[in-house]
């Protein structure tokens, strides 16, 4: 069943045919949510919500771009508006470096065994630094970085979601780059 | 080859994306300068930290879940009452219980008889038996 049709069938009142677009896109979803919040279970809840409110916004879809281009900006906007309203929460988060649940943590690094606890607190103090750097971009750098990293798309998918030139993906990610690379030398120095 | 140029191709190198006479000059400069060399290293680890998260995959029946809420949405938008109702409603049914009363009330007193209808008539309300008893029936003189 293509996505047009599922849709179509949702909107009749078959809400069980969700299912056939939350399990095709998930996995996207989720991806774009980490890349934002860097955290399994800020972008588990998150996933889940956008698709909720996706099902809500679902009427109001009208085929004009595909389902996954709607899809990513309902995600991007959803998580950044997230970021905006907890600058608090997010601070608390960037300064608990050390907070990450242990099954996290083997997930994230599969550390081998022949490395001392000095070596696993460097790669988390590391780890955290890049979720910083990343985090301190400004907002249409590090959305344009997200999709070209963690979901892995052309600069023309970029484009078309951020509804930008596809030159100005490229100068946005250029610059996201230029920044972090900045980041890495100011904190190479220190 | 300088550092800021080696340091400026390290992004396209990092991605296997730059030419091969920069990739060339890029390696041979990296071999000789220990800073440029610390930069893609922490570039290169930055790299690994992004795909690691990647490797992140949603717990299973996330639809149970999402539609578990669509649902509890569902309900609450049913049970959502708008602001003007909540204004209204509380005066409407003071109205009522009042007009209720009212009605009762207007009613009650106009079928039902009068419960003084039977009482004593005026003129023996104040009627006092024990002043009628001859006092001299007490009196041993």
């Amino acid at each position: 069943m293509s996505d047009q049709e599922a849709i179509q069938t949702i909107l009749k009142g078959y809400k069980e045919k969700y299912s056939i677009l939350v399990d095709r896109y998930q996995d996207l979803v989720f991806r774009t949510c980490m890349g934002f919040f860097h955290n399994k279970e800020d972008s588990e809840d998150m996933t889940q919500e956008i698709f909720v409110l996706a099902y809500q916004s679902l009427s109001r879809f009208k085929g004009e771009s595909s389902f996954s281009t709607w899809l990513y900006r309902i995600t991007i906007n959803a998580s950044l508006n997230k970021l905006r309203k907890n600058p608090i929460e997010k601070l608390f988060k960037q300064l608990g470096a050390f907070s990450i649940k242990d099954s996290e943590k083997e997930m994230t690094f599969q550390i081998p065994e022949f490395e001392t606890p000095e070596d696993i607190l460097i790669k988390e103090e590391h780890r955290n630094w890049v979720q910083n750097a990343l985090n301190s971009l400004p907002e249409n750098q590090r959305t344009a970085i997200v999709l070209s990293k963690y979901d892995d798309l052309s600069q023309k998918e970029i484009s078309e979601i951020m509804n930008i030139s596809e030159g100005a993906v490229e100068s946005l990610i250029q610059r996201a780059k230029t920044n972090l690379r900045k980041k890495m030398i100011q904190k190479l120095k220190k | 080859m300088n550092c800021q140029q080696c340091q400026k191709s390290l992004y396209e190198y990092s991605e296997g994306k730059l030419p091969e006479r920069m990739k060339v000059e890029v390696e041979a400069h990296l071999a000789n300068c220990e800073g440029c060399k610390r930069v893609k290293s922490l570039l290169m680890l930055s790299e690994n930290v992004i795909q690691e998260e990647k490797r992140f995959r949603p717990e299973p029946f996330l639809f149970t879940r999402v539609l578990s809420q669509i649902e509890k949405a569902e309900q609450i938008e049913i049970q959502f009452i708008p602001t003007w109702r909540r204004i209204v409603s509380p005066i409407m049914v003071s109205l009522t219980i009042i007009a209720a009363l009212y009605i009762g009330i207007t009613a009650g007193s106009k079928l039902m008889k009068s419960p003084l209808e039977n009482q004593i008539p005026a003129e023996l309300t104040y009627f006092n038996d024990a002043a009628m008893e001859s006092v001299y029936a007490f009196n041993e003189n």
